[in-house]
Formats: C-alpha cells, structure tokens, sequence
C-alpha cells in the first residue's frame, strides 16, 4: 500500500513539475501557472506614460492619488487603468470618472495626458519631460 | 535515489498543520486587508475585462453582490481552512475560492505576480491531510492519528518544490527577454528609474533607494547579477540547512531590495512565507508549550 502511495507521490510530482514549467514551451503567461515576466523585458530610458493630472482654479498643476485615479493604492493597476482608457479609446469616460471623485475646492479640472519622459533624469530631479500630449479633459462637478 | 528519499521523507503532522495555519492566516488577512479591492471590481471599473485562468469558464464580470459574496465566502471558508474545521470540504472550497478570486483580480488587464504562488500553495494544502492535527477536526475525532509519515512530509517537500520552481521561472524570463542587457545592469537601471517615475506620476511616493541606486551606477550590474542568481539558484535551498539559509536570505533581501528601489512588493515572498515549506515550523510552537513536551523531537527526522 504505501509503495503504490510513494509510485503515486513520485507521478504526482513529475506532473506538477511540468505543469508549473509548461508555460515555458508556448511562452504564454496565465494564473496559477505563469511565465513570472515581470520586470524581465529590456527597457529605454525614454518611456512614455499615460497620467492623469490635475489643475486648480490657479491654473496650477495638481498631483492626484492612486485612489483618486483608479480606486487602489496599486501602481500596477492605476497604470494599467490609465492604459486601458487609451487602449480601448475611453479616456473622456474616464476623465470624467476621475473628476467625480474630486473636491471641487481642490481641483477645478482633469487632465489626461500621454507624458514622455526620460526616466533616469526624472529620478535624479533632473528636467526629463520630452513630450506632452493632451488626451482628454473634463472640469470638476460639471 | 537521493532525491526520492528526500521527496519521501516522513515529516510530523504538526508541521504540516503549522503551514496550513500560517499559510492560510496570510492568504486570509491579506484578502481582508484588500476590501478595497473587491469594492473597485464590485463597482465595475472600465477598464476591459480580460478573462484570466478560471474565470475563463464564465468570462463576464461578476455582479457586485457575487464579488461580495465571494468576499463573505472568503472570509468564512478562510477561518475553516486556518482552524480546520471540516477541513475535507472547507479546505477544497477555500482553494477554489482563492483560485477564482485571484483570476478575477487578474482580467482586469493586468496580471497580479504577486498572487500566484500563494493560490497554488493553498491548492495543495486543502488536498493534502492538513487539518489531521492542531485543528478542530482532530480535536472532534479524538482517534489516534500517526504521527509522523510520509503522507505529511510529501506535501510539505512539494510546496518547497513549487516555490523553488517560481523563482527559476522569473530568472528564465529575464534570460529569454533581456539576455546580457540584464547581466551589465541597464535593463535593471532602467526598471528601477521606470517604477520610480510610474509611481511619482500616479501621485505616490519615490521608492527610498530609487534615485541612490540610479545615481550610483556601478551598483546596478553586481545588483542584476545577484537578482538573476537568487532566482536561478532557488533549487540548491532544497539540498541542506546552510544552502537553505543562505538562499532564503538572500530572497528576502532581493525582496527588500525591489521594495527599496522600485516598489515592488510581494508579500507572500517577502514577508517569508513563501518559505515556510523550507523550516521545521512546528517549532515556533514550542516556546509556548512545556519543554517536557517531545514531539519538537520529532522534527528531527525532517
């Protein structure tokens, strides 16, 4: 009985093994099994991003949350909810999301924008904005 | 040869029944911590819905009463599969809910790293015999149960396994997507300057050793070198205590060190429970038992 049990157990591994390695062959990332590819890819120092910003009755620049912008205090999925508002050409929708979120006596407008930036200088507090592109906007409590 | 009877080798109940509690206790504090998240997908965020692992069996997105629902069963499943209570049941409902919860987190146009390890530790716990000690299951049956035995120490030997295999994976990745360019460090440099501007444009705070790592260069590639080797060599913790220490403190600086720089956290993996399979856990029971107690002896034979 427990040879057949230690036969089960040793097939048992060898499937899980290469189960847990399969995703390797057709290279194709999934959950539970998965490629882990994050942070793997080559990387330029000049990368664009998709940010949504805020402006006050000033006319000054005002930085938004996490929270304020897509509900999570997750980079990865703030990111990704900014992207996919491009991706799939719902940026006014989500501009105005944004802006249903805000004190108006903070922020009087959204601004969605394609913001390129040379990544290395951004962090040494160097001037690193290469290009802006305005995608959407939408004032507060309108 | 060695191998088989390493795999094999029998291991305490307790042990096994100390992974299930704290393995489980993690995967249940950190869905109650993350009630905001089910808040955001019980609301429907617009972002599209990309259908991920289970999810693909139904591939629309849930109602707000069934993502709280699923919440709740969550919740209560996760305090049966940590006290074992009914564990045959609760234990296979609880994986599954894991599992459908973590794919729901993830078809939302981006795959969440971070949850995967601990769904699949979580699967093989609710099949394995978890709950025969240290839970109200045992406590109910009141039987004598074997002690130490091979049907406790496979599983155990299998998440250590699984775990080990994740990090081979990632170190693959990097070869197959970076080659050199991740060995001399500029894609690392590049990653880390990346994370910090991401983050400071979506309103966060700069990672505390982004711009110090940035700024000092020749740090990276010893850096890069390190990460690709903790994640290549996660196998050799399985071959003996010194290794075992050695490597897991490495993965927990590595951890660190991407928390440290780009703030990236996993917590499974960085808080050490993705290393539990690896230690004699039992033990940490011990201080608060009588030290006439012998069943810490038992722990030897792992």
């Amino acid at each position: 009985m427990a040879k057949s049990g230690d036969t089960a157990r040793r097939l048992a591994t060898v499937v899980i093994v290469a189960a847990m390695l399969w995703p390797l062959i057709p290279n194709e990332d999934g959950l539970p099994l998965s490629t882990y590819p994050m942070y793997s890819g080559t990387r330029s120092e000049t990368l664009a991003f998709i940010t949504a910003s805020g402006v006050d009755s000033n006319g000054t620049s005002v930085r938004l949350t996490m929270p304020e912008i897509a509900q999570t205090r997750d980079p990865l999925i703030a990111q990704s909810f900014l992207n996919d508002a491009v991706g799939v050409g719902s940026v006014d929708r989500v501009c105005r999301e944004i802006a249903s979120r805000l004190d108006m006596s903070r922020v009087t407008r959204v601004e969605i924008a394609r913001e390129v930036h040379h990544v290395t200088a951004f962090v040494k507090k160097q001037e690193s904005l290469v290009e802006r592109v305005e995608l959407a906007g939408c004032d507060v409590g309108s | 040869m060695r191998f088989d009877s390493w795999l094999l080798r029998p291991a305490p109940a307790e042990r096994l029944a100390a992974l299930r509690i704290l393995i489980g206790a993690f995967v249940w504090v950190y869905v109650v911590a993350n009630v905001g998240e089910f808040a955001r997908l019980a609301n429907q965020p617009t972002s599209p819905f990309e259908p991920v692992g289970v999810v693909h069996l139904w591939a629309t997105p849930l109602s707000a009463p069934l993502v709280w629902g699923l919440y709740a069963a969550l919740v209560v499943f996760g305090a049966g599969f940590i006290g074992g209570l009914w564990f045959r049941y609760t234990g296979i409902v609880y994986a599954i809910l894991v599992l459908v919860w973590a794919s729901y987190h993830s078809s939302w146009g981006q795959m969440l790293h971070f949850e995967h390890l601990f769904t699949i530790h979580v699967v093989v716990l609710a099949l394995s015999p978890a709950a025969a000690t240290w839970s109200i299951d045992a406590g109910l049956q009141r039987e004598a149960r074997p002690q130490v035995s091979v049907a406790f120490g496979w599983p155990i030997r299998l998440l250590a396994i699984i775990t080990s295999i994740t990090y081979v994976i990632a170190g693959i990745a990097k070869i197959r997507r970076s080659g050199t360019a991740w060995l001399d460090g500029s894609t690392l440099g590049n990653h880390v300057a990346y994370s910090a501007t991401r983050i400071e444009l979506l309103g966060g705070f700069e990672p505390p050793l982004a711009s110090f790592v940035v700024a000092h260069s020749w740090l990276l590639a010893p850096l890069a070198v390190g990460a690709l080797a903790i994640e290549l060599l996660a196998p050799v913790a399985l071959v003996g205590r010194r290794a075992r220490n050695a490597w897991v403190a490495g993965a927990l600086l590595f951890h660190l060190g991407t928390a440290a720089t780009m703030m990236v956290w996993f917590p499974y993996q960085g808080l050490g429970f993705a290393f539990l399979p690896l230690f004699f856990v039992e033990r940490l029971r011990q201080p608060l038992r009588k030290k006439s107690s012998d069943r810490g002896v038992v722990a030897e034979l792992a």
